[in-house]
């Protein structure tokens, strides 16, 4: 019985070889398999290229978009206007008071002023420079004495850039005490009258 | 089936000096590796179809080439020869692919398609015996019958003395028989 089943696996097994196509080719084998074996790490690799193109691209995208509201804003220069008893004033901070010190009734005062801008373009859109920004018209200064009464000193002529220079005199008439330059805008100055 | 005695040592020793890193096989290391296969390309494709079937065969065979293109220098002529490495390699590599469907292979994969030997019907319960032997009757069995090698040779691949291997052959027959008894006897 055993010797059958010999034969038989004997007969089987060349019968099964016999019914074989060639074999594949090795040489492409070994090479294919370096390529198939490589597939999963290229891919990754390729995923994390365009992961970091992407994010690099996004980033420059960002980084441009800041620049250009950066140079939009300094160009802009959109602060409030500003004014005081020395050149190049700046503004305050909001909520803070500026004082020109004491002055005595009928005395002199060199004031200036910068940012009497009636626009301002302080945003731009990239790609497009910021806006043309025009100064203000119709800028008075008035003086307010401590009872409320108000005397008015100037009209201001500022440049084209909105900045001026403009003196200005206490009014002679002016109680001691405490007292305001109001421009027309509503920014002020404070100012004391001293008798002295 | 060609002698392993053809595997020269000078012919392992350049193979060992070459591609050191296991990097992908190029040019003169790739053409030396080849030479050094190509023997034993036959049963090797052989052992592979027989235990992964025909559909997972390249699979099989691509990995055990790359597995032993990266051990290539482990290999000890002491141990055993070429063939009997790689055949051990492509066994492996066939156990993994098939790992948990060794029973569930498409019978047309193990049935040559020859004109010749059994007829189709008894081919298949042959085939269908087979698979369901023990995995080293098994291996015995597709070793001798299928792939061609000698008692000796099969020894060699499994790792067993020659009277092991034919004992094994002995215990595979008897357990054919009784799958086949209805058929056989």
């Amino acid at each position: 019985m055993s010797d059958d089943i010999h034969d038989l696996l004997t007969r089987r097994g060349a019968a099964w070889r016999d019914g074989l196509g060639p074999d594949p080719d090795q040489k492409s084998m070994l090479a294919r398999h370096g390529a198939r074996r490589r597939a999963p790490l290229v891919a990754a690799a390729a995923c994390v290229l365009v992961l970091l193109v992407a994010g690099g691209a996004l980033l420059v995208r960002e980084s441009s978009h800041r620049a250009a509201t950066n140079s939009a804003s300094n160009s802009a220069s959109c602060a409030a206007p500003a004014f005081g008893d020395h050149p190049n004033p700046t503004t305050p901070d909001f909520g803070k008071r500026v004082s020109i010190g004491a002055r005595t009734p009928g005395s002199a005062v060199e004031i200036y002023g910068r940012f009497y801008l009636a626009t301002c373009a302080d945003t731009a859109t990239r790609g497009s420079p910021p806006g043309s920004s025009a100064p203000m018209t119709s800028v008075v200064l008035t003086f307010v004495d401590r009872n409320g009464q108000s005397t008015r000193l100037a009209t201001i002529r500022h440049n084209s850039a909105g900045s001026f220079r403009v003196q200005i005199r206490i009014p002679p008439a002016a109680p001691a005490g405490p007292a305001i330059l109001r421009d027309s805008a509503g920014h002020q100055l404070d100012v004391t009258v001293t008798n002295r | 089936m060609q002698g392993v005695g053809t595997i020269r040592f000078v012919e392992i020793g350049r193979l060992g000096r070459i591609g050191r890193g296991g990097g992908r096989a190029s040019g003169a290391d790739s053409d030396a590796f080849d030479e050094w296969v190509a023997p034993h390309w036959g049963a090797m494709r052989r052992l592979a179809e027989r235990l992964a079937g025909r559909d997972d065969r390249d699979d099989v065979l691509q990995e055990a080439l790359l597995a032993a293109w990266s051990k290539r220098e482990s290999y000890n002529v002491s141990r055993g020869t070429v063939q009997s490495w790689l055949l051990g390699i492509v066994a492996n590599q066939a156990r993994k692919s098939t790992r948990g469907r060794r029973r569930s292979y498409p019978l047309n994969d193990l049935d040559g398609g020859g004109t010749t030997g059994p007829a189709v019907h008894v081919r298949l319960d042959v085939d269908r015996a087979i698979v369901r032997l023990a995995s080293r009757q098994r291996m015995a069995v597709e070793l001798f019958y299928f792939v061609g090698l000698s008692v000796r040779e099969v020894a060699d691949v499994m790792g067993i003395a020659e009277g092991t291997a034919k004992s094994t052959l002995a215990d595979a027959r008897e357990r054919l028989r009784s799958y086949l008894r209805d058929d056989y006897k």
